[in-house]
């Protein structure tokens, strides 16, 4: 990790590369784009409009403390035994937008984006649509190129059909 | 040849074209659709029970809207004035404390034309006004108000203070769960309830003295598959090591050395209540010895030794038709079933916890309770494909009945009344128990019996409400 | 009954929540500003609500049943559906007392 943050344009180019790995199933490449000891978050809603805060004491969809954790589910998804990807759906994520928003500490950059994702299950033929926003805040690689170190996602349309993961969002 | 699958994403139920409610509910025989002949070795509940929309509407009109049903729990209206609402079969009710902080059950339904009053989910509110026509209610459902009353020309008999919100017909509760039932003719809840008491204690007893809540955040979700699939699988144990090998390798990879794992022994067993309730347990959790003996500690003063030791174990217990509490000791989950069609059911789901439980125990009960009851987590979402592939395979009718509910008929070498009766104090309910792999089936039984006893049941009149006759 | 009647004590009434009181046979609605009390006859001229289970929302009052206002001070009715204002009473604090008087102030018309 360097001190100073990725350009607003490496930023942005980042979060549209996650969605483009997650839509191509690219998993490795997706939990490399992850710092270790980032922070994955899907609040819940406490009611109609307001979101839930604090992960430590409120309920989230997924709340991941670490790139481990992400690491976990992605060994269930392609392990060939969790049901909910033999076949897993083909998603398509439009990421727009693409403003600055004050990040929380020197040497992020913070990028709020809006989300839609069309999830196609292949086998009952369905289509469904999830939305919301992303804010991602990304800091540098001595390797070079940014990289997540928190992606908070704000999902709009909470009522869950059957089946929520890190490809649904 | 594929076909597209019958049972997609529809939220409207499909009527045949030109049947009423009648025609369908007519249709329905319980004594066709269940082959209870227990004494020959048979149990069977007939495909057609989980595809029939006419099922389903009988089961709404007739289970959900006819006998005692969950509608929330007291830590949900714990102030004077709060209230939550929610439904009762298709039927909106508010559930409120009011000012002198006594429970209400009410129809959620202006007296005027029929709206809701309550359009939320929950809040505190000393008086519901109606957004049409500005008719108010205070929080014990009583008329406050009939806009510009005095100039109306009402008929003389019209009177504003037979015009409050309708109870619903009984409103009760057990340990701070809450329930309704939209007909008068049910027993008494506790003995609803019967032997179903001792266990719903074990999560009541949990409580500090501040009691339990429900930690804050909503979940809920819907999948495409019948209600009763939702029933049976909380009670089954038996699908438990093949639908959620994923979850079980994920446990495996944290556990930090062979010692952590729960031991391959140990017992399973089930005991069934009567109305359609009943509880599957097993005596192994996954849980570490370091936070079975942090809770023995906490538990020690407030429970028997045999409640201490039945709180160790997991427990999944559902209450027929709409509520389960699964309590796998490192997290509580309490669950609504709402049947929305045959083929589609929307569930509703709640961390139990106590309350001023330390900060460090509440998130890592949280993080427990996210992986295994959510539909975000590893767990939870590969049931609920199971049902949707159950739902889809249902309707190869010509397959006949399933072989699903024979598990734990033979009780050969079994006494009549189990050996933990006397320490759980129950007066007479069915039990098995055997090792870890017994996967259970004769649990599913009595909701079945239950069911269609709801079913055969004669249709209630609607009640009349007050000042309208 | 004319003249000053002591209503309660003026550290039970809270700044966020107005107060029921009798003065005399009357109801009345009992507020804490900053700049001193206030007293409003308690029923809303709208309806058969009480202003003192109304919410206080700056310099008003909201009526709890339509979420009308008054404003404290003066009576004044300041949003619909209210439009008669209510009648507002003198206030005084003496020995730690509130006094509220049996008098109303003379009406004004709402703005």
């Amino acid at each position: 990790m360097t001190d100073i943050a990725p350009s607003f344009d490496e930023a942005l180019r980042t979060v549209h590369l996650e969605a483009l790995h997650l839509d191509r199933r690219r998993w490795q490449d997706w939990l490399a784009l992850y710092t270790e000891d980032c922070v994955y978050w899907v609040p819940a809603w406490r009611n109609e409009t307001a979101l839930v805060e604090d992960p430590q004491a409120e309920i989230s969809f997924i709340y991941a403390g670490s790139r481990r954790v992400l690491e976990e589910r992605v060994n269930r998804l392609t392990g060939g035994k969790s049901l909910t990807t033999l076949p897993a759906p083909r998603t398509v994520h439009c990421v727009t937008g693409g403003l600055e928003l004050p990040a929380s500490a020197p040497g992020r950059r913070c990028i709020a984006t809006a989300w839609t994702n069309h999830v196609y299950d292949p086998r009952l033929r369905t289509h469904k649509v999830l939305f919301g926003h992303y804010e991602h805040e990304l800091v540098s690689t001595p390797s070079g190129g940014p990289c997540i170190a928190s992606k908070k996602v704000i999902l709009a349309n909470d009522h869950v059909e059957s089946v929520l993961d890190i490809y649904s969002v | 040849m594929t076909t597209s699958n019958p049972s997609s994403t529809s939220t409207a139920s499909e009527e045949p074209a030109g049947a009423g409610r009648g025609d369908r509910a007519a249709a329905v025989d319980p004594a066709r659709l269940l082959d209870d002949r227990i004494a020959e070795g048979v149990f069977a509940v007939h495909r057609e029970a989980f595809t029939s929309e006419a099922v389903h509407a009988l089961e709404v009109e007739r289970i959900f809207e006819r006998t005692w049903v969950y509608v929330g729990h007291e830590s949900q209206v714990a102030k004077p004035n709060d209230y939550i609402t929610t439904t009762v079969g298709r039927q909106p009710v508010l559930v409120t404390r009011d000012a002198k902080g006594q429970l209400h059950g009410l129809l959620n339904s202006c007296r005027h034309r029929g709206m809701v009053v309550c359009p939320l989910r929950a809040g505190n509110q000393k008086f519901h006004t109606c957004r049409y026509h500005g008719w108010v209610y205070d929080s014990a459902g009583a008329n406050r108000q009939v806009s510009a009353q005095d100039v109306g020309r009402y008929p003389q008999a019209f009177n504003a203070q037979q015009l409050g919100l309708v109870p619903v017909a009984r409103f009760d509760a057990y340990r701070g769960f809450l329930f309704a039932s939209l007909h008068a003719d049910v027993p008494p809840l506790d003995e609803h309830l019967g032997d179903s008491r001792p266990f719903l204690d074990l999560i009541a007893d949990q409580a500090t003295e501040q009691g339990l809540e429900f930690v804050p955040g909503a979940v809920t979700y819907t999948f495409d598959a019948n209600w009763k699939m939702q029933i049976e699988n909380a009670l089954d144990m038996y699908h438990f090591a093949y639908v959620h090998v994923s979850y079980l390798d994920l446990v495996r990879s944290r556990a930090q050395s062979p010692a952590a794992l729960p031991p391959p022994d140990g017992e399973q067993g089930s005991f069934s209540f009567g109305r359609g309730h009943a509880l599957m347990w097993r005596s192994h959790s996954r849980v570490t010895s370091e936070l079975l003996a942090r809770r023995s500690a906490t538990f020690a003063g407030r429970m028997s030794e045999a409640a201490l030791k039945w709180s160790s174990f997991g427990r999944n217990l559902t209450i027929f038709p709409n509520m389960q509490i699964v309590d796998n000791v490192s997290s509580m989950m309490l669950r609504v079933i709402r049947p929305l069609s045959a083929r589609k059911t929307e569930m509703q789901t709640w961390c139990i916890a106590p309350k001023g439980e330390p900060a460090a125990e509440r998130a890592a009960r949280i993080r427990e309770y996210e992986d295994f009851f959510n539909p975000s987590g590893l767990a939870t979402p590969d049931d609920n494909v199971i049902y949707e592939q159950c739902q889809t395979g249902m309707a190869a009718a010509a397959a006949g009945w399933t072989a699903g509910y024979l598990r734990g008929i033979d009780r050969r070498g079994l006494p009549d009344t189990s050996p933990h009766a006397q320490e759980l104090g129950l007066s007479g309910s069915q039990w098995i128990a055997g090792p870890r792999t017994l996967g259970d089936e004769s649990c599913f039984h009595d909701a079945y019996r239950e069911w269609a006893r709801l079913l055969r049941q004669a249709p209630a009149a609607v009640p009349a409400a007050e000042g309208l006759r | 009954m004319n003249g000053w009647e002591a209503v309660c004590a003026a550290e039970d009434v809270e700044p966020a929540i107005p107060r029921l009181v009798l003065v005399g046979d009357r109801e009345v609605a009992l507020f804490r500003l900053p700049d001193g009390f206030y007293a409003l006859d308690d029923k809303c001229t709208h309806g058969a609500a009480s202003l003192s289970d109304g919410q206080i929302v700056g310099d008003q009052v909201e009526c709890p049943f339509h979420a009308g206002r008054f404003d404290i001070r003066t009576g004044a009715a300041c949003a619909l559906p209210c439009t008669e204002a209510v009648a507002s009473f003198p206030c005084k604090v003496e020995s730690g007392q509130v006094l509220v008087s049996s008098e109303p102030r003379p009406s004004k018309p709402s703005p």
